[in-house]
């Protein structure tokens, strides 16, 4: 990515009043998009929380990294876009280490030949659940959407990869009745979320 | 053929990163919290992580500069600054200097002095240890050699 010229990125002063400006609204949705992006990572966040997935988007904005154009877009939106590429890069980052830190563990046993430590462990094919943390949401999420078979059918979708379209399609859902039903499901995903950090 | 074991990790992405997406355009109806809960301490939050952050990272800056600007310091300090010896020798070392950094040059001769030839030796010697601050002149180590 180009780095933004000087006269077109905002200043500090810029962006500290771009923050004390945002609405109470605004913020809520920028905590609650980066809970999503962190929660969606699971392990691969490595302990980080949706607060340091926040401060590094506002670092990157004040540093070199990701200025923000404040002619293109509003102050939230550009907050929500390096999230996303902030969190996407952890992402990466964890799955280009993920093998090489299995390498790392290799040593060799008593007979000279080599083991690792997750040789112990039993093959993910006959032991489903070794992301038990992200299975265990899934469910959790199902049970908060029992009563709400819409909700659980839009939950699944999302799960398989279905677009909004096809789930609409599936459905027989319009527009309106489809943003009204994902409504409901962030509404009751967020509440939970938001229990389970207030008793962390 | 077997089943594929189902990937929950990608499973979960895909349902958090859908619902993070799909109030890209218009939050504001959505945030608003039905439940009763204090969504202005939740926000206030918010706002205290980023102007903390913000300053956090001012002060981080001011430090950096410092500690560059000591670094710079010791620098200086620690080179041996030798004037070469003769009259003739600075002015040739200024004359050099200057003709490297043209801007500097145009600068010092217009803002100070008009003609290279009306600078006092004094001024000449103020000049070469403001060069040799600034960065512009590098003298070697201990020189005093008339010629740089």
């Amino acid at each position: 990515m180009s780095r933004l010229p000087d006269d077109q990125a905002a200043s500090d002063a810029e962006v500290e009043a771009a923050i004390t400006a945002l609405t109470t609204v605004q913020l809520i949705d920028l905590k609650r998009y980066a809970v999503r992006k962190i929660v969606g990572l699971g392990r691969k966040a490595l302990g980080r929380d949706w607060q340091d997935l926040l401060d590094t988007a506002l670092e990157r904005t004040v540093g070199r990294d990701r200025r923000w154009n404040k002619a293109q877009v509003d102050f939230r939106g550009h907050l929500r876009g390096v999230m996303r590429s902030i969190a996407s890069h952890w992402r990466e980052e964890f799955e280009d280490c993920e093998p090489r830190l299995e390498s790392e563990l290799v040593r060799l046993d008593a007979s000279g030949e080599p083991r690792s430590p997750i040789d112990r462990v039993p093959d993910r094919s006959s032991e489903p659940g070794t992301d038990l943390v992200a299975q265990e949401l899934l469910q959790k999420f199902e049970e908060l959407l029992s009563d709400d078979e819409i909700g659980l059918q839009i939950l699944w979708g999302l799960r398989d990869e279905m677009s909004p379209t096809e789930i609409r399609d599936l459905l027989a859902l319009d527009t309106k009745g489809y943003e009204t039903a994902v409504k409901r499901v962030r509404r009751r995903i967020d509440a939970y979320l938001n229990r389970g950090m207030e008793h962390a | 053929m077997p089943n594929k074991p189902r990937d929950y990790d990608e499973e979960l992405r895909r349902v958090m990163d859908s619902l993070a997406e799909s109030v890209l355009e218009s939050p504001d109806e959505d945030s608003a919290d039905k439940s009763g809960h204090d969504q202005g301490n939740d926000a206030e939050e918010v706002r205290k992580i980023l102007l903390d952050g913000l300053n956090r990272i001012r002060r981080e800056r001011l430090r950096s500069a410092e500690e560059r600007y000591k670094t710079r310091l010791a620098e200086i300090g620690a080179k041996r600054f030798a004037l070469p010896a003769t009259r003739e020798g600075r002015r040739t070392l200024l004359e050099k200097a200057l003709s490297r950094e043209r801007e500097v040059r145009e600068a010092v001769l217009t803002l100070q002095h008009r003609d290279f030839s009306a600078l006092t030796d004094s001024d000449v010697e103020t000049l070469l240890v403001q060069l040799f601050e600034l960065g512009v002149l590098d003298i070697p180590s201990g020189s005093n050699e008339d010629e740089a």
